[in-house]
């Protein structure tokens, strides 16, 4: 089992945190300074301590975290992490230029020579108020984006792109990406229609914002599928991204945790919203099993969080009882341990004790 | 095609009849025999449509699905780099017959060849995507190279 970490740069200053997107009136540049400046630390600790990966993300528009271009955040960790991949979790191509997504990776991957795994994602529901673009377009540009990236990374001579949503008249990219024929491809992967797309596709599998048993479900259908198009996913084709803190004891952490979630702002993305939310659910944006996704979004109390998988808290044979249920349970190979709420000191000492107690026995899991 | 140069009013269509000609056929008088300044070409027809480059006359060739190019016929594959017209290929994302990877070597043997792929598509694009096919034809029988710059209008709500 291999370890990443995403430190989510969640800002901890003032701020009025109602709804979504967030007003930034009352606002503290130092502490969105802080936020960021501490995540590039924990990221550059957790290289030198032995996590295979470190992950970015991209959100918009609220505290939860602050790193709208994941690529700016990537490209200031090419010159932290000198060892550990760089996993992009992800990139929301739905939104986005796909041709500017496909340059960015292919920076990355030239500056660090090869460490950039690319997860392309389509972004949380709220988010795609964010660029104006319909929801109800988002698989359709999505698979239309991904197929575009793919053929800029592998194309040499100058071509042209007819689609649907993106034309191209001509597109030839400089610098090319290092991996051959292009860096493992992750998609988020809760819903039935994503994990028919990934089997299909050859794709890993990336939940975050979900449950255990929510997942189990989605990565046993994901399995059915790769049966059905002859495609036999290895462990590490399952990422499970989770928030973790790890204490000394149990009672540790669930003081530091708890302390640390009624100090900062709420910071929600899609369920801050509800109104908005149903009117992105109302444009088909969930897919078959709405009832499911929108289910897996909604908040729920610490300790059913905890039971479920929904977070990794307690001291770290704790923790490691927790991991193994996601081993068990989803067959993931790769856990992407992820600080939610930042707690300076007393986060570092978490992302050392998973480094000293947890990550020796996972390895070899 | 340079500024000085017309807009051929004219294309000679090497290919079926289909819904992206029913479109094309607003804006330009194509025929299915004789000569005209631009030809469109489906499949292996594409060799018909060089040779009439290569005698002269035609200002644009538009290429659908084209076989491979070490599968054009010999006297035209030797002649290749002596064809000044530009060339539009189209190939399917979808087109197992010809598929995108046939564009590499087009680009490497026509310096003046524009590939483009035509996303979810497949040799039957000009009914699959019509209107993707058409406006794209279009474009190129009216710019000649210069319809790799956008001439449209930008603004959403102008």
């Amino acid at each position: 089992m291999k370890a990443a970490l995403f430190s989510a740069a969640r800002y901890n200053g003032p701020a009025e945190d109602v709804g979504w997107p967030v007003a930034s009136t009352v606002y503290a540049a130092e502490a969105a300074s802080y936020a960021l400046n501490i995540a590039l630390d924990q990221f550059e600790m957790a290289d030198q301590l032995g996590f295979d990966w470190v992950s970015v993300a991209e959100h918009h528009y609220a505290p939860f975290s602050l790193t709208p271009n994941p690529m700016i955040m990537a490209g200031a960790l090419t010159q932290r992490v000198k060892r550990a991949k760089i996993a992009l979790l992800g990139a929301s191509i739905p939104i986005n230029n796909p041709i500017r997504v496909a340059e960015e990776f292919a920076m990355l991957d030239t500056i660090t020579g090869g460490r950039v795994i690319a997860g392309m994602l389509r972004g949380t529901p709220n988010e795609y108020v964010t660029y104006n673009i319909n929801p109800a377009e988002s698989r359709a540009r999505f698979e239309e984006a991904l197929k575009l990236v793919k053929t800029a990374w592998t194309q040499t001579e100058p071509f042209g792109w007819q689609g649907r949503y993106y034309q191209y008249k001509s597109v030839s990219l400089w610098p090319r990406i290092v991996q051959k024929p292009h860096p493992k491809i992750y998609m988020s992967g809760s819903s039935p229609e994503s994990a028919e797309f990934a089997a299909k596709n050859h794709i890993g599998l990336g939940f975050a914002v979900t449950s255990v048993p929510l997942a189990k479900v989605a990565a046993d259908y994901f399995r059915g599928q790769c049966r059905r198009f002859g495609y036999e996913p290895d462990p590490e084709d399952i990422i499970y991204r989770v928030g973790v803190h790890v204490a000394e004891s149990d009672d540790q952490a669930l003081e530091d945790f708890t302390a640390a979630v009624g100090a900062a702002p709420r910071g929600s993305l899609t369920m801050a919203n509800r109104a908005l939310e149903s009117a992105v659910a109302a444009t088909g944006y969930y897919g078959r099993d709405a009832d499911a996704q929108r289910g897996r979004l909604m908040p729920g109390g610490l300790r059913e969080r905890v039971e479920e998988g929904r977070i990794l808290l307690g001291g770290p044979e704790s923790v490691l009882k927790q991991i193994e249920k996601i081993r068990d349970d989803l067959g993931a190979g790769v856990v992407d341990f992820t600080v939610t709420h930042q707690m300076g000191a007393k986060t570092n000492r978490s992302i050392e004790l998973i480094a000293e107690k947890i990550l020796p026995k996972i390895r070899g899991w | 095609m340079t500024e000085t140069q017309e807009t051929p009013a004219a294309m000679l269509l090497l290919a079926p009849s289909s819904k992206a000609a029913d479109i094309l056929e607003k804006k330009f008088e194509l025929r299915k025999d004789g000569a005209a300044r631009a030809v469109l070409a489906q499949g292996a027809r594409a060799n018909e449509a060089l040779r009439a480059a290569l005698a002269g006359g035609v200002s644009a060739v538009v290429l659908i699905s084209p076989p491979a190019v070490e599968a054009l016929d010999e006297d035209i594959k030797s002649r290749l780099r002596d064809i000044a017209a530009p060339i539009l290929a189209l190939f399917g994302t979808e087109d197992s017959s010809s598929p995108v990877e046939f564009g590499h070597a087009w680009r490497r043997a026509l310096p003046k060849c524009f590939q483009t792929f035509v996303f979810d598509a497949g040799a039957d694009m000009a009914n699959e995507r019509p209107a993707a096919v058409a406006s794209l034809v279009a474009e190129f029988l009216t710019l000649g190279e210069g319809f790799l710059v956008n001439h449209g209008d930008g603004r959403a709500l102008p």
